[in-house]
């Protein structure tokens, strides 16, 4: 056990260099840059240069950068995020308000995709060479293939502007009832589309990478033995074969959440969805710098320890990486 | 080394999809920069003629400025091209560098270069470059060269991987034993056998790049000095119910490219993975 | 219109009279008919900081109307009415204004509405340690006396002619709530408590306030609503869809975030759907060029009138305004409120041949490369856009170039405190002219410095004695005089050049009644208490 130990330790060490990494590089890069929420706020109108000298003070944006850093990072060890001049709320509340309904998106969507990807792909590489594999793999191209934005505007156009089917935007009807049942349909109502354009495209990755993988899965060896000892066909694909290809599947949906909080900018950007991307981009454009600092950390997180449970999985199941 | 190419190509060229694929973008990469350069459309000429529908003289129609939009259009391909071709060009000199000394020497040179490669796939690279870009501003040259430093660990991982496998290959082993030193071995030996694999990871490395900077175009961060197809989209975003054309032909335009690219590193990842290429079970 | 009469006018209805004159007849009938109750839902721009006004300054003054009232208020024609005054006078030489307050005006809390409270609102404006934005409409205040708990006299060091149109109708602050802490850092931003027809119920930022009706507001029996919802979204197009599709009841102009997407407006208002109606009106809301005077090269007078002949200002209001806006000649523009100090015979002239001749004089000849190169700076969105646009006409006349877009924290710092912009263009936006003195600020010579707002660094000995000479008194004979001087030298000078104003375009579902297009302070919704939802 003690080989797992160390690996597990040597796992964590890691990723909390990285972390800091993150923290870091995140910190000096936004506060490097031009403008600030002072000016921001303020810049257009008539205010007094010592006005804004003042007000810098006061947010503690005129002491030398290595003091705030350090402040920050003594805030952050104790759980504290932060509190945003500008939107007037401690950071941490903001997120906890926020991540829940990105969540609300990016899960069904990753849910979706890799079910749905391990599907069609496991169907493809079945009926390897016939009309279904090219339809598959002609539709899986195409989806790999499409801006999600673009998508975005065309479903919007489509569905919500000219057939009237679907809402253009926003998370809830406004002025409706907020809770129960009808809140919930609601809310699903205005999920679809979202959620269409965030699945699209891993559906399409999902979908290649599983036929990929079942498809070199599939020549192995070992397979052959197991066909000729007598197993059924489908006992050898769905049974051997799909497990042993879902392995990489799991790797990459690992790095995928990482993208699909990208995907997520955009999506809820477009949707104008009260997520965590179309608080990151406001936040860019504001000049919020604890709210930037605080998305990129938090998702930073979120990404490393996905991944960390991954291997730490991995470790567990398969003794060889352990002394890789 | 011949024989390997004409068999590379014979496999191709069965991928009907890949070799069209393949076809059509080399028209492409031909003909727009040439019709650009020979015919000498100015994508900044304004006129009177606003939001004009697709016509004779205008295939694309016009936008919110009078200005013909297949001139821009072709100008935006070149943008595009230019874009992928360039954060290809980066990631791979330094993925392959990376890569190799990573795979040779092992050790702690190996270590320290993975753990980068690592972090930089897990740090959520979009937003970095996303709020840099927002805050220096977006010159295309500065995209450029953040995306290509955010992409060479995926030709380093596959590089490296190559690399542990040829390292023990006999004809390693006798360069060595004749007296080769390291650089040779690395760059005259090894590296030549590692591009298969690779050349398809360019091609949708490529893709994903013009992806990458349609995105942040379409955020608003692009730069405005170049005719940029996500740009294109964006500003023509608002005219999308009564001119659909604006938006419309960059949007599709962006796709078109950027499934070209997929289809042709999907066909060069299976004509060269000697893995995936036999046939049958 | 705010016509010069109505600061000396009394009335004698009041606030809380209903005395039937004239307007006040079809009102009482509209009151009459309306029918009560509802949710209003309305596209909208939230504050930055919070519900005082004197923080947001010009930010966002419309929407304090909802829970704040001013001394005065605007009526449906956009003229100057009682408010919490219920009549007020002001001396021949505009620095004494005395207001008589309504009895009986109680706060969300029930604290009855004091002078106190005016005094301790404008003070507060004025206070230098606030630095309230709107400070610049009583600059010169001398003191404020409260003589007994209804009558306030504000009284300045010379007359003060934006004092009635810019800051009269401003909101009343509580001092209880407000007095003895920083008002930067109060809770009270965001749980206002003022004697306005709605009560802020609920606040989610980036997303949408709600705000329920004031049982207890002084005028009876409004407002009509019985909620409205803000509805708070990044992107205008994306809302004024969600419009379309009946998701929302109105959009007003001074709502949208990021300006009017003026072709999906254009696209509406021509299409002329049965069930939405649309109004388009006038705004003093000027789109300003400005250049850097004091470098190369627009340090040469001649450089920047061949800048102001090369600008084709029609096809910027027709393609990309989409028509919603008008050619603004000179830097007075041709506005209602400013009308009397405009001067008609300075015109646009493009010219694109003249502005040629005028580079070669000035000593820049045409050659390979353009004659200089300069750039443009912009901010993403609509300002791009713009930027283009004036790209391909300076190239045009042989002026090379490029554009750099950032956000608008960085474009401000550059232009208004680092001045690092020689040889650099830029447009801004100057909303709410209620007077020549506020857009001629902006030209004065005392402004010139960093952080000041005039930005083009323009220093004009002649001009600056003039606009300060037009500030200092109330005669308005005598002020167009100096103003008819400034607007000829301006135009010969060309420090700025002013492109167009744009018009202001309301839309509102056909069932949404009472909504009234004002430009002023308050806007719109200025007579939000007695709109109403007419839904069988």
């Amino acid at each position: 056990m003690t080989g797992v130990a160390w690996y597990v330790a040597g796992r964590l060490l890691q990723s909390a260099v990285l972390l800091a990494f993150v923290v870091t590089i995140g910190f000096f890069v936004i506060r490097a840059a031009p403008g600030d929420p002072v000016l921001y706020l303020y810049g257009a109108q008539n205010i007094s240069a010592e006005t804004l000298a003042a007000l810098r003070q006061v947010w503690g944006l005129d002491r030398p950068l290595g003091e705030q850093y350090w402040v920050y990072v003594t805030n952050l060890a104790s759980g504290n995020l932060g509190y945003s001049q500008i939107n007037r709320e401690v950071v941490s509340a903001m997120l906890a308000r926020k991540v829940p309904n990105t969540l609300l998106l990016m899960a069904p969507s990753i849910l979706l995709a890799a079910a749905g990807g391990v599907v069609l792909g496991t169907t493809a590489c079945r009926r390897l060479g016939t009309a279904t594999d090219y339809v598959i793999g002609a539709m899986s191209m195409v989806g790999y293939s499409t801006p999600p934005f673009w998508l975005a505007i065309l479903l919007i156009v489509l569905f919500a502007s000219t057939l009237g089917w679907l809402p253009t935007q926003g998370m809830a009807t406004l002025g409706a009832s907020s809770r129960g049942l009808a809140h919930a349909l609601d809310v699903t109502r205005h999920m679809v589309l979202p959620v269409t354009v965030l699945t699209w495209w891993y559906l399409a990755a999902f979908t290649r990478l599983t036929r990929a993988s079942m498809l070199e899965e599939s020549r192995k060896p070992y397979l052959m033995t197991a066909r000729m000892k007598g197993l059924s066909e489908a006992r050898v694909f769905y049974g051997h074969a799909l497990r042993n290809a879902s392995r990489p599947v799991l790797t990459v949906l690992g790095l995928y959440l990482g993208t699909m909080l990208a995907g997520a900018v955009m999506t809820e950007v477009v949707f104008a969805w009260p997520g965590m991307g179309l608080l990151t981009f406001s936040a860019i454009v504001q000049r919020d710098y604890p709210v930037v600092l605080a998305v990129f950390i938090v998702s930073g997180a979120a990404v490393v320890v996905t991944n960390l449970v991954i291997d730490l999985l991995y470790a567990v199941i398969d003794p060889r990486i352990r002394y890789a | 080394m011949r024989e390997q190419l004409a068999e590379v190509w014979r496999v191709f060229r069965r991928q009907r999809a890949a070799a069209g694929g393949f076809l059509a973008l080399a028209v492409i990469v031909v003909a727009s920069p040439s019709i650009v350069v020979l015919t000498g459309i100015d994508p900044e000429a304004i006129s009177a003629d606003v939001l004009g529908r697709p016509s004779l003289a205008h295939a694309m129609g016009t936008d919110y400025l009078g200005r013909d939009i297949l001139g821009r259009v072709l100008h935006g391909v070149n943008t595009s091209l230019l874009v992928g071709a360039s954060v290809a060009a980066i990631a791979l000199s330094i993925g392959l560098v990376l890569g190799t000394a990573a795979g040779f020497y092992r050790g702690s040179i190996d270590h320290v270069i993975m753990r980068a490669a690592d972090g930089l796939l897990i740090v959520p690279t979009f937003f970095l470059v996303l709020a840099v870009a927002f805050i220096f501003g977006g010159r295309l040259s500065f995209v450029i060269v953040m995306l290509g430093l955010t992409t060479w660990p995926q030709i380093a991982r596959i590089v490296r991987a190559e690399v542990l496998a040829l390292k023990e290959e006999a004809f390693v082993q006798s360069a060595r034993a004749l007296g080769a030193g390291d650089a040779h071995l690395m760059f005259r030996e090894i590296l030549p056998n590692t591009l298969p694999p690779v050349v398809a990871m360019i091609a949708l490395l490529g893709s994903s790049a013009i992806l990458s900077e349609a995105s942040l175009s379409f955020l608003g961060v692009g730069d405005p000095n170049v005719v940029s197809l996500g740009q294109m989209l964006t500003s023509g975003l608002e005219y999308v119910t009564n001119a659909w054309w604006v938006p419309g032909f960059p949007g599709a335009a962006i796709f078109v490219l950027v499934l070209l690219l997929n289809v042709l590193g999907d066909g060069l990842n299976v004509a060269l993975n000697p893995r995936l290429r036999r046939g049958g079970v | 219109m705010v016509s010069r009469r109505a600061f000396i006018a009394t009335t004698t209805a009041g606030v809380t009279g209903a005395a039937v004159q004239g307007t006040r007849a079809s009102r009482l009938a509209h009151a009459q008919e309306a029918k009560r109750g509802g949710t209003l839902r309305l596209l909208q721009i939230e504050p930055a900081i919070g519900f005082n006004p004197a923080l947001e300054g010009t930010n966002w003054p419309e929407t304090m109307r909802m829970v704040y009232n001013g001394l005065t208020d605007f009526n449906e024609t956009g003229d100057l009415v009682p408010g919490l005054a219920r009549s007020w006078t002001a001396s021949e030489e505009a620095d004494t204004f005395t207001f008589k307050l309504a009895p009986g005006v109680q706060f969300h809390d029930g604290q009855p509405c004091t002078a106190d409270d005016v005094r301790f609102t404008y003070e507060m404006v004025a206070d230098a340690k606030v630095a309230s934005p709107l400070n610049v409409y009583v600059a010169n205040l001398k003191s404020i006396d409260t003589p007994d708990k209804s009558t306030v006299t504000l009284r300045f060091n010379g007359p003060n002619v934006l004092m009635m149109p810019g800051v009269s109708a401003m909101g009343i602050l509580p001092k209880h709530i407000w007095a003895g802490a920083d008002p930067r850092k109060s809770q009270y931003l965001a749980q206002p408590v003022g004697t306005g027809p709605f009560k802020l119920k609920d606040w989610q930022r980036g997303d949408h306030l709600t705000f329920v009706a004031n049982r207890d507001y002084i005028r009876k029996g409004r407002p009509y609503l019985d909620q409205v919802i803000f509805k708070v979204v990044s992107d205008a197009a994306t809302g004024i869809q969600s419009f379309r599709n009946g998701e929302l009841d109105a959009v007003l102009s001074q709502g949208v975030p990021g300006g009017l997407p003026y072709a999906l407006v254009r696209q509406i208002v021509d299409a002329r759907p049965p069930n939405i109606a649309t109004n388009e009106f006038v705004q003093a809301f000027s789109q300003i060029l400005w250049m850097n005077c004091a470098a190369p090269p627009f340090d040469n007078p001649k450089v920047r009138r061949a800048i102001a002949h090369s600008i084709n200002k029609e096809l910027i209001v027709k393609a990309l305004l989409q028509g919603f806006g008008r050619v603004q000649d000179s830097v007075v523009g041709n506005f209602p409120s400013m009308r009397w100090a405009h001067d008609p015979a300075i015109k646009s002239d493009y010219n694109p041949a003249r502005a040629n001749q005028l580079l070669d004089e000035a000593g820049y000849p045409k050659k390979a490369g353009g004659r200089f190169k300069i750039t443009i700076l912009a901010t993403e969105g609509f300002r791009v856009k713009l930027s283009e646009a004036l790209r391909a006409m300076f190239t045009a006349v042989g002026i090379e170039s490029s554009i750099q877009s950032s956000t608008w924290a960085p474009y401000i710092q550059r232009i208004r405190q680092d001045r690092e912009t020689a040889g650099m263009i830029w447009t801004i936006f100057i909303p709410r002219q209620v007077d020549p003195s506020l857009i001629l600020d902006y030209l004065s010579p005392k402004n010139a410095k960093p952080g000041g707002s005039n930005y083009s660094q323009w220093t004009n000995a002649r001009a600056g004695e003039l606009i300060e000479g037009a500030r200092a008194t109330g005669n308005q004979g005598k002020r167009k005089g100096m103003y008819q001087e400034i607007q000829k030298i301006v135009a010969d000078e060309a420090p700025v050049v002013p492109l167009y104003s744009a018009l202001g375009v309301d839309m509102w579902q056909r069932y949404v009644e009472g909504i009234h297009s004002i430009d002023s302070l308050t806007g719109t919704l200025s007579t939000i208490d007695t709109v109403s939802l007419n839904r069988s």
